[in-house]
């Protein structure tokens, strides 16, 4: 479970195309890494696979994201459930400001997944899931600010999968982390990738190549002309550049023996 | 040179002196006040002027059906204000879009906050008192009130709405709650000392006024407490305003301990909201 297929994404913000004809097949289980530089929609697709670009006014979205199969923009999905099946790690390590206990159990909490004994016990999976239970096991109720970053951002992992997800969308959960604290996430992500579907986005060209099993080169580039062209759009199509995913494949073919030679120039830093 | 360079040590240190004239201008006006109610008006506290009934044509006896009203009235207007307050709050904070309704609403809240107090009063009369048939009465007094503090509970908490970062929002829908969870778990716990301090300011403006309560519930002089929300009351702004202006030959200690016992619960209330403020913000950590 946790399999996602996207077809023919577009994607806009208002009248500004971000998108254009992304398509790529997530395997369950697997890490999945999107890497590009900045500002080539990297972020933004992510947000597409759980729908929170729904919550930016004005973003539009063509073409179809299918997770196991079903339509998650189909009119009737349910955007809540949606969100549960489908968690996020952010950048920046964003507990609530309220207890270790409180954060994990938030998620459980408000999609009421379990009475009260039970759920202690789901705290200490998630903890434990997240590596995290023998350092925090004694500090349950102190203020998870008051925690390292490191251990904040596997607090917020554990914050994520204890609501049972099937895929994890991380979006460059390492880059607030010093180098051993990232080492020690990137550790988990292979732990958790037994259990649950990954896709992380990521600048670290080393982290991709560490940590994933796929990895997808994402690009600004002129819209193929064979792309759907949505005639309310007012820029002329085809003249700017949107993001798109020009390559993909196993992580160690993208890195070694590259097809695109924009992917090419990019991982072996001649990219500018 | 040098002659120039100490020439605007000069001047910084004039723009320096008008600046803190200035600034002691505000104080000094507080201290003045509250300086000489107490000086005047301490003789006249004791354990009886505060909780006995007047006597003597308000000459003599206390002002205790005064305190009790004035609280009643208080509580009223909170009572009445703070839900539709805070929930008007959350709705443009948390759900209302920029459309044309939105904006008629904030257009309403500013110009309801710039209404002049007799006016409320007399709106109060009209829809209270006479349309409503709540006569002259706590209930009627406590509306009137009420309204008059919407506009100050409403943008105070709205602010402290805002305040709470947009990030909590997102991670608590990213996490399958609900737009009202988020608000409910995170943003409204957050934003709580922001809108009770809003909330106590507000009530402590409502309870020192005295144009709104002039028609719609004081009583000139009665000396018992009120039995039901349909009573009229006595209450500390108008019974002052009445011992000052309508009663020949009253002591003027009198008023003067009228005047402090008002002045120490507005300013008490301000300092419980002050604390509550500072507290939280030392707490604070985003």
């Amino acid at each position: 479970m946790g399999n996602i297929t996207v077809e023919h994404l577009n994607f806009y913000y208002g009248s500004k195309q971000a998108l254009s004809d992304v398509s790529i097949e997530i395997p369950e289980q697997q890490i999945t890494a999107l890497i590009g530089p900045s500002g080539c929609g990297k972020s933004t697709f992510l947000r597409c696979l759980n729908r929170m670009n729904d919550t930016i006014k004005g973003t539009r979205i063509e073409g179809r994201i299918l997770l196991d199969g079903q339509d998650i923009y189909a009119s009737g999905a349910n955007v809540v459930d949606l969100r549960r099946r489908v968690g996020m790690v952010f950048q920046r390590p964003n507990l609530f400001p309220q207890s270790v206990f409180d954060n994990v159990a938030f998620g459980p909490r408000v999609l009421g997944m379990y009475r009260n004994g039970d759920l202690a016990d789901a705290v200490e999976a998630s903890l434990r899931g997240a590596d995290l239970w023998d350092e925090v096991k004694d500090k349950l109720r102190q203020d998870a600010l008051s925690f390292s970053l490191g251990q904040q951002q596997r607090l917020c992992i554990a914050r994520v999968i204890a609501v049972k997800p099937q895929v994890i969308l991380m979006d460059e959960p390492c880059s607030a982390l010093d180098p051993i604290t990232t080492l020690k996430i990137e550790d988990l992500m292979r732990e958790l990738a037994h259990d649950y579907t990954i896709v992380i986005v990521t600048h670290n060209m080393q982290q991709a190549a560490r940590v994933s099993d796929i990895t997808a080169m994402m690009m600004l580039a002129d819209a193929p002309v064979d792309a759907p062209v949505d005639a309310s759009v007012d820029a002329p199509a085809g003249h700017l550049k949107t993001g798109t995913i020009i390559e993909v494949g196993e992580t160690k073919r993208i890195f070694t023996r590259p097809t695109d030679q924009r992917t090419e120039d990019y991982v072996t830093g001649r990219y500018g | 040179m040098q002659e120039i360079s100490s020439r605007r040590y000069v001047v910084q240190r004039i723009g320096f002196g008008v600046l803190v004239l200035a600034a002691l201008l505000v104080v000094l006006p507080i201290l003045l006040v509250v300086g000489a109610i107490i000086l005047k008006g301490i003789g006249a506290i004791n354990w009886e002027f505060l909780t006995t009934m007047p006597r003597d044509g308000m000459k003599a006896g206390g002002i205790f059906p005064a305190i009790v009203g004035t609280l009643l009235l208080t509580l009223g207007a909170a009572l009445a204000a703070i839900p539709f307050g805070v929930g008007g709050a959350i709705y443009l904070s948390e759900y209302a879009r920029d459309t044309w309704l939105t904006r008629a609403i904030r257009l309403a809240i500013v110009n309801l906050a710039g209404i002049p107090s007799v006016v409320y009063g007399l709106f109060g009369l009209g829809l209270f008192v006479l349309f409503l048939r709540f006569g002259t009465s706590i209930l009627a007094g406590s509306l009137t009130l009420a309204i008059m503090t919407l506009p100050i509970i409403i943008s105070t908490s709205e602010e402290a709405l805002r305040a709470v970062p947009m990030e909590f929002r997102t991670v608590s829908a990213s996490l399958g709650g609900t737009r009202w969870q988020g608000i409910r778990n995170i943003v409204l716990p957050q934003a709580l000392p922001g809108i009770i301090t809003g909330v106590i300011l507000g009530l402590l403006r409502a309870g020192g006024e005295t144009a709104p309560i002039l028609f719609t519930v004081a009583a000139f002089f009665l000396p018992r407490l009120p039995q039901s929300p349909f009573d009229q009351t006595m209450a500390l702004p108008y019974h002052l305003y009445v011992i000052s202006t309508q009663v020949p030959g009253m002591p003027l200690q009198v008023q003067y301990g009228t005047a402090l016992a008002l002045l120490a619960l507005v300013l008490s209330l301000n300092v419980v909201a002050t604390v509550i403020r500072s507290y939280f913000r030392r707490r604070r950590q985003w």
